[in-house]
């Protein structure tokens, strides 16, 4: 659990952070977005020391990290940024266990924890030899957060680690974090200026602009009316169509709804599957031009799916 | 169609001035008397001779404008026969004696001369544009070593000096060697050391790259000599000092400037090599928890070990030949030699003391080159993360 | 009224006047040179007043054998001066001239060809090359002349190609496209440009004969290695001292200077 108290960091006369709470309960994923230069990037730098602090207090699990030599306190904090930083002469598995051996693990335990972590990222055992010249960005970007999360640290912090890849890498990426943090519910700190990537990761949305948090909640909350004028210019107008990439038919409850009676529409496309996203049921209605679709569920049912069932939906999240 | 390849035009235009302009050996009665100069004409009495020469010849020329002849085999078969033909001029030189008077072949001797030097050079021109280049001439190289150095040419000036100091000529060849090797050895860890302080101060940068840019600005010899003076005075009147065998001449005061020259090279590499490590490399090296220590220790120094390793070179290769310097004050090495020769004007002599020197140099050279290639690949680029791709 | 963007340095009010790029009697400029002119000053003090200053000391020091220097230091110094001067500045002028050559034909393997000779003469130390210039031309001042002309040429046409080479293609584009021929690209583009590091050379140069100057007292030439070499013979540290320091402050003031005016050149 993260907790930060009236945070303030000037460089001379320029101030950074203008005296920020924020607090990330355990497990959560909070990420940061906001325009360039509003001070997201020092925030996430401040808990880790890698930026000192000028007033305010951090606390991580409780303990306040000043009273931490900064060394040992970052041995417990994961950080991945957008360069990656691998060390280029440490092949693959070296720099995963870079941490591990400076805190003087085992070396099998090192090893099944390396295989682990390349398993977990999608990364084929034979890279574990590789040097990081040899890999994609895709790849060294997998690596990095394997390195990260080697020690098992409670917390991790992410500095718009994906924002130097393709989309379709990102994607991919994203996804796979996705399922990593399912697994090990850390938390974390994500920093993105990408709002469809914010609303993808994040169990909290917490918006900045000059070094202040204008606005935080989970990515439903800003589907409703949104008041202030630079959070909602900077959200956009399409944001509801963003967030309906975030939750997929399932999240509908297709059990509860009634069953598709008449005959499938020719169309050559294949019927939806229960896991499709939101954003692809609402595209699917307007390609084929109706209100409702088909959508076949878990046990077998074709469940006729609304638009308005979308629309309640939205509601029913931007009221939590 | 090849161009005829204007090393081997070189190369050849060269040697055959060398051969036929210039005199190939100078035969002295003494070792003090001027000489008279032997050329290609007074050696080659008898035909078979000037038949091989004249087939050498024409060989190489065949090799020149080798574009118009179909034979590749001319291409490669001529530059391996000419490996052998410095070797060979200087057994044939060794024999040779003015026609008319006799001679008291055991005072009497041959240099080698400028015709001789011009004909070697020539040949390791054009047969650095043949392929296999390097081989080729370090062959050349060392048969012209191998000759003289089993005794084949009893008569040549080098081998007859080399005999009369042969103890010596070893004992000053590795007094050479230390102190060229300690002194850069020596400088390495403070050298390094002084290039990671510039790295992280920015303010005694300044002061320190100029400090030991002085040291290389200096005249060797002047530093030689105003070092002399503390020494002296410390090894009069400190007797630790003098104990320890620390004169105000001798190995000292040359291995303390020698250090000092080391100094620049390995200082301003060591510097230049920590700046350009990544600094997502670095950033992530502190984010990850490692202390100043962990991080030179593991990430700065090895990755900058191909640059510093280019200094360690340059280092070694300039002190190969500043030790050269030695010589004057009683530091013995091949100086020793080469100022012995000068004051006794046998040139001779002088070439002995320097044609180590050269062949020294120039083998650090390519070996450390070939030490920093190797680790410049093991160390790698580190990852371009704009990368597409999974 | 204006019909341009353009603000004409004629037609503005004083206020308002553009500032001319370069060198002013900015007092920064001349305080950088104060550092050279110490040496130099330094320098001419040591030479002209040492045999007073001696004097003056002389209770003090040591007792050393009256052994006099036959030749006055600044007779030395003239000498050390002549053999450095003359013999860098015929090879400069050899090397601009063959480097020149080597770039304008473009011929790589020509290049190559210099370039290793160049390295390779490099490994070869100076002492060696004054050494063996004895054969050729015997003792004296001209055996170091020839001997440092040689040595001089290797760093100073390595730069010039290098630094010719190095000047970036969009450069000579813009040459080409303006309508230049070969010849006044090279006088307007290439040498100009690659000036600094031709500059560079000269210093590596200029620097390493001074030093090698020293040593040219071995093979008969004038200049501050005698009093040095003659000192270390016969145990005299004053004698060593005597010839030690101006050569070192000579060296200090055009590695000092000549740096002073490569970065001069490439400010402009």
């Amino acid at each position: 659990m993260i907790r930060l108290t009236q945070v303030y960091k000037a460089y001379g006369a320029q101030e950074a952070l203008k005296g920020v709470d924020l607090e990330v309960p355990e497990g959560q994923c909070a990420v940061l977005i906001g325009p360039s230069g509003c001070g997201k990037s020092t925030l996430l730098k401040t808990i880790n020391r890698m930026v000192g602090i000028n007033a305010g207090r951090i606390e991580v699990n409780g303990k306040n990290i000043a009273d931490y030599a900064p060394e040992l306190l970052r041995r417990q904090i994961g950080y991945c940024i957008q360069g990656v930083g691998l060390f280029p002469h440490f092949n693959v598995h070296d720099n995963i266990a870079v941490v591990p051996r400076l805190l003087k693990w085992p070396e099998s335990h090192i090893e099944e924890r390396v295989k682990a972590l390349m398993e977990m990222s999608g990364l084929p055992d034979a890279y574990r030899l590789k040097k990081p010249r040899e890999l994609s960005g895709g790849e060294a970007q997998r690596v990095g957060v394997c390195r990260a999360l080697a020690a098992d640290p409670p917390v991790l912090l992410m500095d718009e680690p994906f924002g130097a890849v393709d989309p379709l890498t990102r994607e991919r990426l994203q996804l796979a974090f996705m399922e990593i943090q399912r697994a090990l519910r850390k938390t974390v700190v994500f920093v993105t200026h990408d709002v469809e990537e914010a609303i993808l990761l994040a169990d909290r949305v917490v918006l900045m602009n000059q070094g202040l948090i204008l606005d935080a909640g989970a990515p439903g909350k800003f589907a409703g009316d949104i008041e202030d004028p630079f959070v909602k210019s900077f959200l956009g107008s399409e944001y509801p169509l963003k967030l309906l990439k975030r939750f997929s038919a399932r999240d509908l409850g297709l059990e509860k709804l009634p069953e598709w009676l008449e005959a499938i529409p020719e169309s050559g496309n294949i019927v939806l599957q229960s896991d499709v996203s939101l954003k692809e049921v609402l595209s699917e209605m307007m390609r084929l031009g109706l209100h409702a679709v088909p959508i076949e569920s878990e046990s077998g049912r074709f469940v006729r799916v609304e638009y308005d069932d979308l629309a309640n939906y939205l509601s029913e999240v931007s009221k939590l | 169609m090849r161009k005829t390849s204007l090393k081997a035009r070189v190369g050849l235009t060269l040697a055959v001035l060398g051969l036929v302009l210039f005199p190939l050996g100078t035969f002295r009665p003494n070792r003090v008397v001027r000489g008279i100069p032997l050329n290609a004409a007074t050696l080659l009495e008898g035909k078979s001779l000037l038949a091989a020469v004249v087939v050498l010849v024409i060989a190489a020329g065949l090799f020149v404008f080798r574009d118009r002849i179909r034979n590749s085999m001319v291409l490669y078969v001529v530059p391996w026969l000419l490996v052998f033909v410095p070797g060979l001029l200087m057994l044939l030189l060794s024999q040779a004696s003015p026609a008319g008077e006799s001679f008291d072949m055991e005072v009497a001797r041959i240099s080698l001369s400028s015709g001789f030097w011009l004909l070697f050079a020539g040949i390791l021109i054009l047969q650095s544009g043949a392929p296999r280049g390097g081989i080729l001439m370090t062959l050349t190289v060392l048969f012209a070593i191998a000759v003289p150095g089993v005794g084949l040419t009893p008569h040549l000036a080098l081998y007859k000096e080399f005999i009369n100091i042969e103890v010596t000529f070893y004992a000053e060849l590795r007094r050479h060697l230390t102190l060229s090797l300690t002194s850069a050895a020596v400088a390495l860890l403070p050298g390094i050391l002084l290039g990671y302080v510039c790295h992280r101060h920015q303010r005694l940068r300044e002061w320190i790259l100029g400090a030991v840019n002085l040291f290389q600005v200096a005249p060797t010899l002047s530093l030689l000599g105003l070092i002399m003076i503390p020494l002296t005075y410390l090894s009069r009147n400190v007797p630790l000092v003098a104990d320890l065998g620390i004169r105000g001449v001798g190995f000292a005061p040359a291995f303390i400037v020698l250090t000092l020259y080391c100094l620049l090279p390995i200082t301003a590499n060591a510097f230049s090599g920590f700046d350009q490590v990544e600094a997502a490399v670095v950033d992530s090296a502190v984010a990850i928890g490692m202390t100043k220590r962990q991080i030179f220790r593991q990430v700065l120094l090895p990755l900058a070990l191909p640059v510093i390793f280019s200094g360690i070179r340059t280092a070694v290769t300039q002190n190969v030949g500043n030790t050269i310097l030695a010589g004057l004050i009683g530091g013995g090495g091949m100086g020793a030699l080469i100022f012995l020769g000068l004051s006794q004007s046998a040139t001779d002599l002088v070439i002995l003391g320097t044609i180590p020197v050269v062949l020294m140099a120039l083998i650090f050279d390519v070996v450390f080159k070939l030490f920093e290639d190797r680790m410049t690949q093991r160390v790698g680029v580190a990852h371009d993360s704009l990368d597409t791709g999974i | 009224m204006k019909t341009s963007g353009f603000i004409e340095a004629s037609d503005t009010d004083p206020s308002h006047s553009v500032s001319f790029r370069g060198k002013g009697i900015s007092t920064k400029g001349i305080r950088k040179w104060l550092v050279p002119g110490l040496y130099a000053f330094g320098f001419l003090i040591w030479i002209f007043f040492f045999d007073e200053g001696i004097s003056v000391l002389s209770p003090w020091l040591p007792k050393r054998a009256a052994l006099q220097m036959r030749t006055p230091l600044h007779m030395l110094a003239w000498q050390h001066f002549f053999i450095v001067v003359v013999s860098t500045s015929l090879a400069v002028v050899t090397s601009l001239l063959l480097g020149s050559l080597v770039h304008l034909t473009q011929n790589a393997e020509l290049k190559s060809l210099v370039l290793s000779v160049s390295a390779i003469g490099e490994t070869v130390p100076s002492a060696a090359v004054i050494a063996l210039s004895v054969p050729l031309l015997g003792y004296g001042n001209l055996t170091c002349m020839l001997a440092l002309y040689l040595y001089a040429i290797l760093p100073v046409v390595r730069n010039t190609i290098v630094g010719m080479e190095t000047i970036p293609y969009s450069v000579r584009e813009a040459g080409t496209g303006m309508g230049m021929t070969r010849f006044q690209q090279f006088l307007h583009i290439d040498i100009p440009l690659a000036a600094p590091i031709i500059l560079t050379g000269i210093r590596t140069a200029l620097v390493i004969n001074i030093s090698a100057a020293t040593i040219g007292a071995t093979v008969g030439a004038g200049g501050f290695g005698v009093p040095i070499i003659s000192g270390i013979r016969v145990y005299d540290p004053l004698m060593v001292v005597q010839g030690s320091v101006p050569v070192l402050f000579m060296a200090m003031f055009a590695d000092k200077s000549l740096r002073l005016l490569t970065s001069e050149e490439e400010n402009l």
